[in-house]
């Protein structure tokens, strides 16, 4: 789903124990108090439009019931119940393998397997559909290579097959690394204790090593999971009914947006259960953990005649998630520059981008120190919760978020309606929860001692947060300021429902292409975001390995 | 009472239900160094920071030069203290380089800084090193550029937490002295925690021992471990062997025969031997009969486990490397007088 979701996953599996005791930074401060109004503020602002959202559809009465229960609500819900099933098969199916092999075995060039793997994730979901559409669909590149060979049409792309393909590749770098994570950092010793006791070879896998993947797996699966529900872009070049691209149709075709916001309510309903699942599921990832003694490395696996396969497998994966996605780039924008392309409006369309980008960066950044402050300082329940309202643009898909913003502003507030400032709100909610992440993880990076020592040389608090705590977490925040920077340029829902009319980003301008065909003009644009993800990705590993 | 520049005085202090100090009294004077030693959990490190400031205690008093910091109605926080602390890990800040971490306490224009910190540097032996930064330092310059930036706005007292536990074994008594001499050559007053007995009977003027939240005993060293006045410190700090005794006056009669007391004592005691009062030699040389029941052999010297004839009396000797007796060997035994008694308690 987002970013940092996956970067969590990603924390606990690496997540070392801290060998310093842990007594609870500045607890004794008075004064937490105006940093739990700040962010009662902030999280109730951002909770404002979906909860208005949720009590208009309820709302809605007999004919809303009616509406929910019909046939085609039921085919929606069944049609985003099928495909989030099908591709967690599929991204656990591919992804657990494929981690296994990269991390334990002696398959050839590992590395390059793994980052051509992982490089999937540069490419926005949308764009990677683009991409699948041009190779495979109807008069793709595919299509015309088998043209001479008499071939003259393959099997439709578009429905539910196409989807799931899209999604599942697009969802294997979140198996892949919880699961690698833990691979690495369980214990060699528990499958050398297993060997030492007589089990052999894939029984081990399955007795020893399995158990210990089994939350990262099951982590990595909610993450598919929910990313599979709230994901726009590829069902919507699809064209599969699933809730994210009905609800936009119903928004933009009908002029009953009741309907839409009665979608949104069911595909909230089907979030919260799965987030519901994952916070049982918080208590065991424990497991994976190793104490603090020193490891050494686990024993590499020989595959011996499984090797030839275990390279088609891999190569297939980095061929159609990273290598064909450069082909057709390249393709795009050789194209596109022998058409030649309008450099003008791209200008105006990269500037539009970033600077509203950046505008809600900065409002990100302004508004999570609050909640960062607080998470950090405290550790009280209802703290957590009143941060916890901040992470919603985390967990509800933004295509909800977006609408319920719609339909709050042309409602409460007209003036807001169609405006810059609300397309800035929606991307600041949509991606608070990676300003506050970012600023709490590296707020809590800095151990205790470090104010300690600032108090025990009379260092004052205001002095301490200025000499001290930011100074030691600067990197951090800043990364995590890029990283929202980033995201919004990416993002297409939220933009699409909610920029003013006339208002071109790249990604509308990408979006708006595809539907009229227009493959080879949005070349450049298009790898202009590709670059934009390489980077926030970069970014979002940055820290990875201290 | 001015003498004192700390003053503890009936600490309590609980965290949640678990009571960590119940009435803790301590004091030190000018220029000493004071070693808080405890079992893990014992309350050394609540200690510590009741007095740097960073937690107040429920009852009791905390007074720095006559200053009160610490009561039921004052509670002066860490930074107006004045009270330098150095950390088990040292906390060095990562993005400053030596001479901006020593400064970091510092008031005053650039000059006089720099000033100081140059003569912080030459204290500790690193002079020329302020440009390195934290993790350029082997674990000892670290421990020392992290004394300095303690001691470097002059606190009234330094506070150390398990000073010398981050560091290798091999560096760790040289690292001891010198740090004790810089500690002298400025005349700070320092109280230090620590689990490690040699490291609290080496490094301290004054050595207290902290136990289940309470001071057991505080005396200088030498006084601690020859003449413990519970039965609990002498098994804390060091080895013993208790033997059954009856006293008459300053002697006892026990299975090793008659032993001189330290004081007078009447009826049913226990005598305090530590085994390196155990003198050991072959039986034909007299002295108590016994058999060596096992041996433990570290190098520099060994211990032994003895059974008395009597085939009750246990008792662990410690020798010279040069002893060659093993097991079921039959020796005599001396136990060097006087001896320690304690009253017998169930």
């Amino acid at each position: 789903m987002s970013e940092i979701r996956l970067l969590s996953a990603f924390r606990t599996a690496t997540l070392r124990h801290v060998n310093h005791p842990r007594y609870e930074p500045l607890r004794l401060w008075r004064g937490t108090g105006g940093l739990k109004f700040l962010t009662a503020v902030i999280g109730g602002l951002v909770l404002l439009p979906v909860v208005y959202l949720v009590i208009r559809a309820l709302g809605a009465g007999q004919d809303g019931l009616a509406y929910v229960f019909s046939a085609r609500t039921l085919e929606v819900l069944g049609n985003s119940i099928v495909l989030m099933v099908a591709v967690v098969i599929g991204a656990v199916g591919i992804g657990v393998p494929f981690a296994w092999l990269t991390t334990r075995s002696d398959l050839p060039l590992r590395r390059v397997w793994l980052i051509g793997g992982m490089l999937i994730m540069v490419v926005p979901s949308y764009i990677g559909a683009m991409m699948v559409i041009t190779a495979f669909g109807p008069r793709g590149l595919l299509q015309q290579l088998l043209e001479p060979m008499g071939v003259e049409r393959i099997a439709p792309i578009y429905g539910f097959f196409g989807a799931w393909c899209v999604l599942t590749l697009y969802c294997v770098p979140y198996i892949v690394l919880p699961v690698r994570a833990a691979l690495l950092h369980a214990d060699p010793a528990l499958e050398e204790a297993a060997r030492s006791m007589g089990v052999r070879g894939s029984a081990i896998f399955w007795r020893v090593t399995m158990p210990l993947l089994r939350p990262a797996i099951g982590a990595g699966a909610l993450l598919t999971a929910l990313y599979a529900l709230s994901d726009f872009g590829a069902v919507a070049l699809m064209r599969y009914d699933a809730f994210t691209r009905v609800i936009y149709a119903q928004y933009t075709n009908s002029f009953d947006r009741s309907r839409a916001a009665l979608l949104a309510l069911l595909l909230i309903g089907l979030t919260v259960a799965l987030l519901l699942i994952e916070r049982r599921s918080l208590s065991r990832r424990r497991m994976y953990r190793t104490g603090v003694g020193s490891q050494h490395k686990a024993r590499v696996v020989l595959l011996k005649r499984w090797k030839v396969p275990a390279i088609l497998f891999c190569a297939t994966l980095v061929g159609v998630g990273s290598v064909l996605p450069l082909v057709i780039l390249t393709h795009w924008v050789v194209r596109g520059v022998n058409a030649g392309i309008n450099l003008d409006s791209l200008t105006l369309e990269t500037f539009n981008t970033a600077s509203v980008s950046l505008i809600a960066a900065v409002v990100i950044a302004v508004l999570s120190l609050a909640p960062a402050l607080l998470a950090f300082r405290s550790r009280r329940k209802v703290d957590q919760w009143l941060v916890g309202m901040t992470y919603l643009g985390n967990g509800v898909p933004s295509i909800v978020v977006a609408l319920a913003l719609v339909f709050f502003a042309s409602n409460v507030t007209p003036a807001l309606y169609q405006t810059m400032p609300i397309l800035i709100v929606g991307y600041t909610i949509r991606f608070l929860p990676i300003g506050v992440g970012a600023m709490r993880s590296a707020l809590m990076g800095v151990s205790p001692r470090f104010e300690e020592v600032g108090r025990t040389l009379g260092l004052h608090r205001w002095q301490l947060v200025r000499r001290v705590t930011i100074p030691l977490a600067r990197s951090g925040i800043l990364a995590g300021l890029a990283l929202a920077f980033l995201s919004a340029m990416k993002e297409l829902p939220t933009t699409l429902l909610l920029a003013p009319t006339g208002f071109r980003t790249l990604p509308v301008e990408i979006w708006m292409a595809n539907s009229d065909g227009r493959f080879a003009e949005v070349g450049a644009p298009t790898l202009l975001l590709v670059l934009v993800g390489a980077v926030s990705l970069s970014l979002m590993f940055r820290g990875k390995d201290r | 009472m001015q003498s004192f520049v700390l003053e503890c005085r009936q600490l309590h202090k609980s965290y949640g239900n678990t009571s960590v100090l119940h009435g803790v009294t301590f004091n030190a004077r000018p220029g000493e160094i004071v070693g808080l030693i405890g079992a893990s959990g014992g309350g050394k490190t609540t200690m510590l920071r009741l007095i740097a400031g960073f937690d107040y205690p429920d009852q009791g008093a905390i007074s720095i030069n006559g200053r009160q910091v610490a009561s039921a109605a004052i509670r002066i926080p860490a930074e107006q203290r004045r009270v330098g602390m150095v950390f088990q890990e040292y906390a060095l800040f990562p993005h400053l380089n030596v001479h901006d971490n020593i400064g970091f306490g510092l008031k005053g224009d650039k000059r006089t800084t720099a000033a100081r910190v140059a003569q912080m540097l030459t204290l500790i032996g690193l002079g020329g090193l302020g440009d390195r930064m934290p993790d350029e330092l082997s674990g000892g310059q670290q421990q020392r550029v992290a004394l300095a930036r303690a001691l470097a706005p002059q606190p009234q007292i330094l506070l150390l937490d398990e000073p010398f536990s981050n560091l290798d074994a091999a560096l760790r008594a040289q690292v001891r002295a010198e740090v004790r001499a810089i500690l002298k050559k400025t005349g700070v007053t320092c109280v230090f925690v620590t689990h490690d007995q040699q490291e609290a009977l080496s490094f301290a003027d004054t050595v207290a021992v902290l136990m289940n939240g309470r001071i057991l005993q505080m005396d200088e060293p030498q006084a601690l471990y020859r003449k413990p006045e519970t039965r609990a410190v002498a098994a804390f700090i060091g080895e013993s062997n208790f033997i059954p005794a009856i006293a008459h006056g300053e002697s006892a009669q026990s299975a090793l025969g008659v032993l001189p007391l330290d004081a007078a004592y009447h009826g049913e005691i226990d005598v305090l031997i530590r085994p390196e009062s155990v003198r050991i030699a072959s039986l034909s040389q007299g002295g108590i009969p016994a058999r060596v029941m096992w041996r433990e052999y570290y190098g520099h010297d060994q211990r032994f486990g003895l059974m008395l004839d009597d085939g009750v009396t246990e008792i662990i000797a410690r020798a010279g490397a040069w002893q060659a007796f093993t097991e079921g060997d039959r020796v005599g035994l001396w136990v060097a007088p006087p001896v320690r008694a304690f009253p017998k308690t169930g």
